[in-house]
């Protein structure tokens, strides 16, 4: 029985450049025009009709994250798992299709999330979401690198830098072609790709293994309470015991950390902002996010109720090794790794192959759109708004370009360095929402109440951020159970406590028409502000 | 067992609900996207037409 990398390095290399090298010439052929101007560059054309809208954002939406601690949940709490993982993330979309189809209506011409800032509150508020998007895209970037790497070299045993190094040049070589086109053109094609390795490994276990049997095994770790988790404390063991239960406790704290971090990952995410931006009207921005939460929904639904439930029943052990159905060993080096595991197992190599296919797939469309993300908001926002804003097309088309190579450069060195020091991200998706959603509500009133206080918004996600943060570091210890959970409500509700009642008690009244023509398109920020006052 | 577990029938219906969702999702993406790129051709052939 063989104990190493369950497949070939070169596989690894082999995937990643047919993948690289597939979007970049089919981009290059199919949609040069779109990255010959700085508006077509950053917004697409805007003329992207539902299919591809719908299909980009699915596949943006999908994480490794998305498909290994989906699972995890499932392996960790039994069938809710899946349902409370699948619903926390899927809030979201049917939250942006409302916000889509508002600010495509209110301004059209908007291109990132913070320029809508600016021009329906004031320069602080801008520069405070400038910054928060941007953090949230690099955040979600270097959790998606890392975990993509990971997964990767555990794998085919190739190096982690070099997975690092080849994951960024994919990102921006085809974006650096046509900007958000691309991004989305790409997402597409991954999008039907993993769908198809998804349906072959639900469908191999409906039918190899049966529901029927999975309940089974199910009962069998009611009853017999197996330690699967080594090492682990008596909770955690404990949640894993109550597999059929709607009312698992642990389960029902996720659903709430779950919740609460997508919405800031999604709401204060300037890639979901794009895909509104490159919608070709406000009901195609909303029907295609509104079926993109039909379709995304049942991929950690299905995937981690086959691969992670699947796992529990059959009663895999973390740190034991397995065999595939051709006697190949492959190691269960850790709970987030139960659905390559089960995967494995069931399939053999094929599954390991499609899983490997899937999660790179995501990997790579989620990375690309969220560094053109942190790129439209360093040029659209910050450069074009505060240090030049007479720059000519060229100058920022030239600039989202080099910003491409720049970013890319940073988030490896982070990456690396963090590898190399032994940082974890096992709590930077739950931590999320600690982090960012403090934000959620002051965008959503004021995208749709015309009162909101400005200073009430400024101040609301600033103090509502620090509070959970400080709570959750200082009092609850970084506690990644009830302690974040905790966290995440009084981020949200602190923001909540300060804005709403501020904004009772000094309205200020907003008129959303004015920003029918509101846009980076003129000398400076205060000349761009005294023509929208005209109108 | 507690009222607030599955039976069996009831977790067998939840694991094909689960399979189907995912078919039917698949499927209408799949016809969305040809939908969409059908569209896209067709206008860039369009054009290139109207060019000549």
């Amino acid at each position: 029985m063989e104990h190493t990398a369950p497949l070939p390095e070169w596989s690894m290399y082999a995937i990643l450049a047919a993948q690289g090298i597939i979007y970049t010439v089919a981009v290059v052929i199919i949609a040069k025009a779109k990255g010959r101007s700085a508006e077509a560059f950053l917004s697409g054309g805007r003329d992207i009709g539902h299919g591809m809208i719908n299909a980009s954002i699915v596949a943006t939406w999908i994480w490794a994250a998305t498909l290994m601690i989906s699972s995890w949940t499932g392996f960790s709490y039994g069938f809710t798992g899946p349902w409370w993982y699948a619903a926390g993330a899927t809030i979201p979309l049917p939250c942006m299709a409302y916000i889509g189809k508002q600010i495509k209506i209110i301004m059209p011409k908007a291109t990132s999330y913070p320029e809508f800032v600016l021009f329906r509150s004031d320069k602080k508020n801008h520069l405070l979401h400038s910054i928060i998007t941007i953090i949230v895209c690099l955040w979600v970037t270097l959790m998606i690198i890392t975990g993509g790497g990971v997964m990767l070299h555990a794998f085919t045993g190739a190096p982690f830098w070099i997975i690092a190094v080849l994951m960024t040049i994919i990102f921006i070589s085809y974006i650096s072609f046509a900007g958000l086109w691309a991004s989305i053109f790409a997402d597409t094609v991954m999008c039907l790709v993993m769908y198809a390795c998804l349906l072959i490994i639900v469908w191999t276990v409906v039918i190899k293994i049966g529901p029927s049997a999975i309940y089974e095994g199910l009962i069998n770790v009611i009853n017999t309470k197996p330690n699967l988790q080594p090492g682990a404390p008596i909770e955690v063991l404990e949640a894993q015991w109550d597999p059929l239960n709607w009312f698992n406790t642990a389960g029902l704290g996720f659903l709430i950390v779950n919740t609460i971090g997508n919405l800031g990952a999604v709401l204060c995410n300037q890639t979901y902002w794009s895909r509104m931006t490159g919608s070709a009207d406000p009901y195609i921005a909303w029907r295609s996010f509104m079926t993109a939460a039909f379709c995304w929904w049942p991929i950690p639904f299905a995937t981690a109720t086959a691969l992670g439930v699947g796992g529990l029943s059959m009663g895999l052990t973390v740190g034991e090794t397995y065999t595939s159905p051709t006697g190949v060993g492959m190691l269960f080096t850790e709970p987030t790794a139960v659905a390559p595991m089960t995967a494995f197992v069931v399939l053999g190599y094929l599954g390991l192959i499609m899983f490997v296919v899937a999660v790179g797939g995501a990997t790579i469309s989620t990375g690309a759109g969220e560094i053109l993300a942190v790129v439209t908001v360093l040029v659209n926002d910050l450069y074009r708004g505060y240090i030049n804003p007479k720059a000519s097309d060229a100058k920022v088309l030239s600039l989202s370009r080099l910003f491409l190579v720049v970013v890319g450069i940073f988030l490896l060195a982070i990456v690396i360095y963090w590898r190399a020091i032994g940082f974890t991200f096992s709590g930077m998706y739950q931590a999320m929402g600690v982090a960012f959603s403090s934000a959620v509500i002051p965008i959503w009133m004021f995208c749709f109440y015309k009162n909101t206080n400005k200073d009430g918004a400024f101040w609301a996600t600033i103090i509502g951020g620090i509070i959970g943060i400080l709570y959750w570091v200082l009092v609850a210890d970084m506690d990644l159970l009830w302690g974040v959970v905790w966290a995440n409500i009084i981020v949200m509700g602190v923001s909540a406590v300060i804005l709403i009642p501020w904004t009772v008690i000094s309205p200020q009244p907003f008129d959303f028409k004015s920003m029918k023509n509101s846009g980076f398109e003129y000398g400076s920020i205060d000349e761009m502000l005294v023509v929208t006052d005209d109108k | 067992m507690p009222m607030t577990q599955l039976t069996a029938s009831g977790y067998v219906l939840n694991h094909w609900i689960t399979a189907i969702w995912i078919t039917l999702a698949a499927i209408y993406t799949y016809w969305a996207c040809i939908h969409d790129m059908l569209n896209f051709f067709k206008s860039r052939a369009g054009k290139s037409l109207d060019v000549e």
